[in-house]
């Protein structure tokens, strides 16, 4: 799957570098491991919401890549997604630390977003050493009545 | 019967004796109880029907199915993310069973405050017997706690502090950990398999993804329920009936009873409890598995009395992944080393009995707001919840946050993070005090909920309250409240039971006069 011609319900190209970035700097893993997949659950995400959080989330993409409040916050002009690293999350900690609570709402929303889009997907549960669904194959559930494996294949359940 | 959009008869103007809004706690007791007497049921359900073939243990799909605005209800400030079910069988599809009666020091307060004596202990002994044998709630075995249990059990031995098992509603339970995701093995015993199937027993039907709009209030003996199937058709339902029972949870049933004009008194919205809970992540040299095991089968409440009744207890989640990704602490490649070590992780909840100065902590309301929409700004409605964390409520968070990390460090973690913006590492004493230094609004403490109530309370004094002992609207009778918003105080313990409890005995009381 690659980020061209996507199916995605809400999200446009110029905000899913925004997710991308936003993805990266919040959870720590590069644009290519996220992969278009995390894109597609982002969008799958909002796209559940009324329009009226929907209308809310596309301000708030728009505002975090604006030059204008990265200037506010940071003193640079730069947009979010031409920051360094290290700006990024500087620039997202302002957010955090806001004395205005419009600012920690939006990277409360974020946070969020990037966190559910990329953890609920199956492709990132071997690296976090989750082990997956028990349907079908129970006797390997880890902690099964606290080790004991009552259930054997044919069990009725 | 189930009725499904796809199903939909060609008639859609109907008559029932009683139509019930929500089937979840309440309005399943609710319909159970009324049909076994001869009443002719109708119940509306916004969210799907489900069974156990559609609980495939899929996060991405179940969470957006089953869950309120797909699992991203909050707070208007996203402050306090809050779980509910919108799902056939309410939020008992998806709860993690914790099956405790309304403790007897609450009950008293009820009736002391709100003049309810008929909800003290000695009139809710038979109702608690009856649901308990209903739905197998049971004390959870010693030998049946997952290892993040027992990081509750061993701490408590140690600190000397209370700590036991809890109850739950299951029958043959396996431990998969996935209740959040709907009982894949039918082993919860939630509403779909007792209250909801008591009453298709009778002259009961459930339209599922059917949402009630509005309800036109004639009189206290006639009310048109008007309803939408959610699958983007342009169908309409309307209901004709003498009785209206609204259970849609603390938060849909004051937004749907203002939006038709029920709200009367300035009370319905208002007094809304959550329950608000503080996470803190332990990290140990063993394995937990917190996506495993039967979740909640163990406690501690040392500290449920702080001031004057009111405190906090510990319990631990089933830990969905979904929940893990958006409530782990801090940022960048720190956030990902600690999730990747998520098999070591325990997880510890410390839920707050709010209300403890006695003020409103929160409201559910419409508002309006300008919206821009095409270049042009439009004033729409929408829902809101607003929630702000009274500061002894808070006060008694962070002591039980405190006790929490203590906790962990007691059954052997070499390492705690709070749920915190900050991603703060604790790793000995002298750094729990650092912790504590950090900002600690909102927002910068993560904080959830999945217990609100309160918001249509309970009362004999119509100025303060908006239902009486029968749960019927002071101002509009023939409508009735049958939720978790009636709680007059928050429960101070997972509020199933007490739902059901106070349900059950308002039905005895009122017996809905037909």
């Amino acid at each position: 799957m690659s980020f061209e011609n996507l199916d995605l319900d809400f999200l446009e190209r110029a905000d899913i570098e925004v997710v991308l970035h936003l993805g990266q700097m919040i959870l720590g893993i590069d644009t290519e491991e996220l992969g278009p997949e995390f894109i597609v659950e982002a969008d799958a995400f909002i796209a559940n919401l009324e329009e009226f959080l929907q209308d809310d989330l596309k301000q708030l993409l728009g505002l975090f890549n604006s030059r204008l409040i990265a200037f506010l916050l940071m003193g640079t002009f730069k947009h979010f997604v031409d920051m360094t690293p290290e700006q990024q999350a500087t620039f997202y900690n302002k957010w955090v630390y806001s004395r205005l609570g419009l600012f920690r709402t939006g990277a409360s929303t974020l946070k969020a977003l990037c966190g559910w889009s990329y953890y609920s997907l199956e492709k990132s549960w071997e690296a976090i050493n989750y082990p997956g669904k028990t349907i079908g194959r129970e006797d390997k559930t880890p902690t099964l009545l606290q080790g004991k494996q009552p259930w054997q294949e044919g069990m009725e359940l | 019967m189930i009725i499904t959009p796809d199903n939909l008869p060609e008639d859609h103007a109907l008559q029932a004796d009683i139509v019930i809004i929500g089937t979840g706690a309440g309005g399943a007791m609710a319909a159970a109880r009324f049909a076994s007497q001869g009443y002719k049921i109708i119940m509306l359900e916004e969210g799907p029907y489900v069974s156990k073939k559609d609980f495939t243990q899929e996060e991405n799909t179940l969470v957006r199915k089953m869950y309120r605005r797909g699992g991203a209800l909050a707070t208007d400030d996203m402050s306090i993310r809050i779980l509910q079910g919108k799902v056939f069988g309410g939020s008992t599809t998806i709860n993690w069973m914790n099956s405790f009666r309304t403790p007897d020091d609450v009950l008293e307060e009820w009736s002391a405050d709100f003049g309810l004596e008929e909800y003290l202990p000695s009139y809710m002994e038979s109702h608690y017997q009856g649901i308990e044998e209903r739905m197998s709630i049971h004390t959870v075995p010693e030998d049946q706690h997952s290892p993040q249990n027992l990081i509750i059990l061993e701490a408590a031995e140690k600190m000397g502090i209370h700590g036991e098992a809890c109850r739950n509603n299951s029958h043959g339970c396996i431990g998969c950990g996935k209740c959040g995701l709907g009982c894949a093995y039918d082993a919860k015993q939630d509403m779909r398999l007792t209250y909801l199937k008591d009453a298709q027993q009778y002259d009961c039907t459930i339209f599922t993804s059917t949402k009630a709009t509005r309800i036109d209030y004639q009189d206290n003996n006639n009310q048109t329920i008007h309803a939408t199937p959610q699958d983007g058709s342009e169908r309409h339902v309307t209901i004709t009936t003498q009785r209206t029972i609204v259970a849609g949870g603390a938060i849909m049933t004051p937004l749907l009873l203002q939006h038709s004009g029920l709200g009367t008194g300035g009370i319905v919205g208002k007094y809304l409890h959550l329950h608000p809970v503080l996470g803190s992540v332990g990290l140990y040299d063993r394995e937990i598995y917190p996506t495993y095991g039967i979740p909640m089968s163990a406690y501690s409440h040392e500290l449920k009395d702080i001031t004057n009744g009111y405190g906090v207890w510990q319990e631990v989640p089933d830990l969905e992944l979904f929940l893990a990704g958006v409530n782990m602490p801090g940022i960048g490649p720190r956030r990902k080393e600690l999730m990747e070590q998520a098999n070591r992780m325990g997880v510890i909840l410390t839920l707050t009995r709010d209300g403890a100065s006695g003020k409103s902590a929160g409201q559910v309301r419409w508002r309006r707001g300008l919206n821009p929409q095409n270049g042009h700004f439009a004033l729409k409605k929408y829902p809101s919840i607003t929630y702000r964390l009274d500061p002894l409520d808070k006060k008694h968070a962070l002591m039980g946050l405190r006790q929490a990390i203590e906790m962990h460090f007691s059954a052997g973690a070499t390492k705690v993070l709070p749920m915190h913006a900050h991603g703060f590492e604790i790793t000995n004493d002298k750094q729990i005090d650092a912790f504590f230094q950090l900002p600690m609004g909102p927002n910068q403490l993560s904080i959830f909920s999945a217990h609100p109530t309160g918001s249509v309370r309970m009362g004999k004094d119509p100025k303060q309250t908006a239902v009486n002992e029968c749960m019927e609207l002071h101002h509009h009778p023939g409508v009735y409240v049958m939720d978790g918003s009636t709680l007059p105080t928050a429960p101070g313990v997972n509020p199933m039971v007490s739902i059901l409890g106070a349900v059950s005995r308002a039905i005895e009381l009122g017996n809905i006069g037909l």
